[in-house]
């Protein structure tokens, strides 16, 4: 019943806020120049291009409006859900320096095409949340998914999130606040071995660890 | 801007005059046996022979026929005569050889870049030969990955003309176009976690369509551009979603525990065909986008199904298969009728709901390729360089 509750607020924020954007231009992008001047019909009629609303968005780059974020108050008891774990506060992690050699050890190796977590794997979970739990209040811990090359990738980008996130369900299980973990998917885009074959594939099947330093 | 709507009428005019060329055009389009031979049931390569033509309007105007479906033969073993010239402007014929009447004459104005010329030509002869709308003119987007790295693009179908349109040295993913605009969507890693941008290809100008924690991705705009189905990880599990264009107003669609991918929309709006490993491994859905139970597609023997995308005209859905090797296949929807077509994946349909656009792996790395569903001819395209990946057409 809580949850349900939360859940409408969650969504009537979201309906809420969902009106403004952030506009974005300039740095990094490159209008197309010239481009109303192809002389020759294009095969879908192309419709005026509609007005951004001005003065909307939040300035900066990092405020960005759109429903979240909020603070989840029952983060960390709405594990094992049908649906999962709440994501955690995007903000909290912004622009935070990573640590990745803390846990180089512990990465975790998962089967084809699965993102259950192996008994051979539950040990390293178990030295990430002792590590998590001893250090101190300020630092967090950045779950990367990852996945071999024999899935598209859109579904390896899903399925690398679905890994990191059975990693941060487990630690959670273990007793780490969830609002201190945040995952990250990058699917096939970041292989450890760029191999193609079986040895490539397994090492590459994998969640990673940082500590989340806090902003200098 | 006054230039090019002198361009346009002139093109008109010239288009309209030069209809001259040809007196028995419309006649032969609809009284012509042999056009109806090549109509839209046939799978063999239709035979056409080139002639008159030159260096880039040459090698243009081969291309997009051949993507189409043609095969350039000699004169004796072709169906239909292409002749023209391109001195200054182009001008092209098309001769029907059995019955020896002209079935199309187009000349086009000077001024026009040729390899438009041709471009034009070539869906002028689409639209005689195959009743299809013409596809040369049209426009891709694409993920190219340098390194560690990966930009989006815009092109020309046949990767001419390609232009870098994000420089934020980081990844990018899921291009995918709003219908009849030029602005596009994606996911861009830019400020560390994967997020949904807009951005229009005129003006440059970006916003933020999602960003909260986890994973946002696989934006797919609705054929009307006013909502957007993708997905987002922040229930707890990558869930199917759908918001307005401008990311309010979401809508969780699935909550299962195991990930959903890659939405894609029907014509007619009423539905979204995803991925989804509910079942423990990929498989296609559907579900409504108002909400509602999703329901398992069946793909009659195809496995691991994903990256579906529906063709403009509603009637088939693409999507890869991995079988040992990645497939593209094509979903015949109202008879459940699956064809495995070639090696590749992530396949999208062209506007004319018979070419797709396909990644296929190529060594340590993608290439971009155009694949006739018909015929099931493929094409590369050899001016696209690089590692290029996750194709989108523009229609």
């Amino acid at each position: 019943m809580k949850r349900s509750f939360f859940c409408s607020l969650v969504l009537a924020l979201a309906v809420a806020f969902g009106g403004t954007g952030c506009k974005h231009s300039g740095k990094g992008l490159t209008p197309i120049p010239n481009s109303k001047a192809a002389p020759v019909t294009p095969t879908t009629p192309i419709s005026a291009t509609p007005q951004v609303p001005r003065g909307t968005g939040l300035p900066g780059d990092t405020n960005v409006p759109g429903g979240n974020p909020l603070a989840d108050p029952d983060a960390d008891k709405l594990k094992n859900g049908e649906n999962g774990i709440k994501a955690g506060d995007i903000e909290k992690f912004q622009d935070r320096p990573v640590d990745k050699s803390v846990f180089t050890q512990y990465t975790v190796y998962f089967e084809f095409d699965r993102s259950t977590v192996r008994e051979s794997e539950k040990s390293k979970l178990e030295a990430v949340a002792d590590y998590m739990k001893k250090a101190s209040a300020d630092k967090d811990l950045l779950v990367e998914g990852h996945c071999d090359e024999r899935g598209t990738e859109e579904y390896n980008r899903a399925l690398g999130e679905r890994r990191a996130q059975a990693l941060r369900e487990y630690l959670v299980n273990l007793g780490l606040s969830a609002s201190r973990i945040q995952t990250v998917s990058y699917g096939k885009d970041k292989p450890l071995d760029p191999e193609h074959n079986d040895t490539a594939w397994s090492k590459n099947r994998r969640g990673e660890f940082g500590l989340l330093l806090p902003k200098p | 801007m006054k230039n090019n709507f002198v361009s346009l009428t002139l093109l008109a005019i010239a288009v309209c005059s030069l209809a001259a060329l040809a007196p028995s055009q419309g006649r032969a389009a609809e009284n012509d046996s042999r056009i109806r031979v090549v109509g839209r049931d046939d799978r063999q390569l239709v035979k056409i022979a080139l002639s008159g033509f030159t260096g880039e309007a040459l090698t243009t105007l081969k291309f997009d026929l051949e993507v189409i479906g043609c095969a350039v033969t000699s004169a004796d073993q072709a169906l239909f005569l292409i002749t023209g010239s391109n001195t200054d402007h182009l001008e092209g014929r098309v001769q029907d050889k059995l019955t020896q009447t002209y079935v199309l004459g187009k000349a086009y104005p000077a001024g026009v870049d040729i390899r438009k010329q041709a471009h034009k030509f070539a869906d002028d002869i689409a639209k005689t030969l195959f009743k299809m709308p013409g596809i040369a003119l049209t426009k891709i987007a694409y993920k190219k990955t340098r390194g560690a790295t990966s930009e989006l693009y815009i092109s020309d179908y046949d990767g001419h003309n390609a232009i870098q349109i994000t420089s934020d040295n980081s990844i990018v993913a899921a291009p995918a176009w709003v219908p009849g605009r030029r602005k596009v969507y994606y996911t861009s890693y830019r400020l560390g976690n994967p997020d949904i941008y807009s951005q229009d290809l005129d003006t440059g100008e970006r916003r933020v369509v999602a960003r909260y924690s986890g994973l946002l991705t696989s934006p797919s705009i609705s054929p009307d551009g006013s909502r957007v189905a993708m997905i987002l990880s922040k229930a707890g599990s990558p869930d199917l979603w759908v918001s307005d264009a401008s990311g309010g107003g979401l809508k969780q669609l699935t909550t299962t525990h195991e990930d959903e991918s890659s939405p894609c929309w029907s014509p007619d709006e009423r539905t979204i065909c995803f991925t989804s490993r509910a079942s423990q491994r990929a498989a296609l859905y559907t579900i409504s986008p108002d909400g509602g139970a999703m329901k398992r597609l069946s793909t009659s023997g195809a496995i691991n199904c994903t990256e579906p995308d529906w063709s403009p005209d509603g009637k088939y859905i693409t999507f890869t298969s991995l079988m040992g090797t990645f497939q593209i296949c094509v979903l015949e929807v109202a008879t459940g009728r699956m064809s495995i077509l070639t090696d590749g994946e992530d396949a999208t349909w062209a506007p004319n709901s018979r070419t797709l656009i396909i990644a296929r792996r190529v060594g340590g790395k993608y290439v971009l390729s155009l694949l006739d569903v018909r015929t099931k001819q493929v094409k590369d395209i050899p001016q696209l360089s690089g590692n290029c990946s996750q194709p989108a057409w523009a229609r």
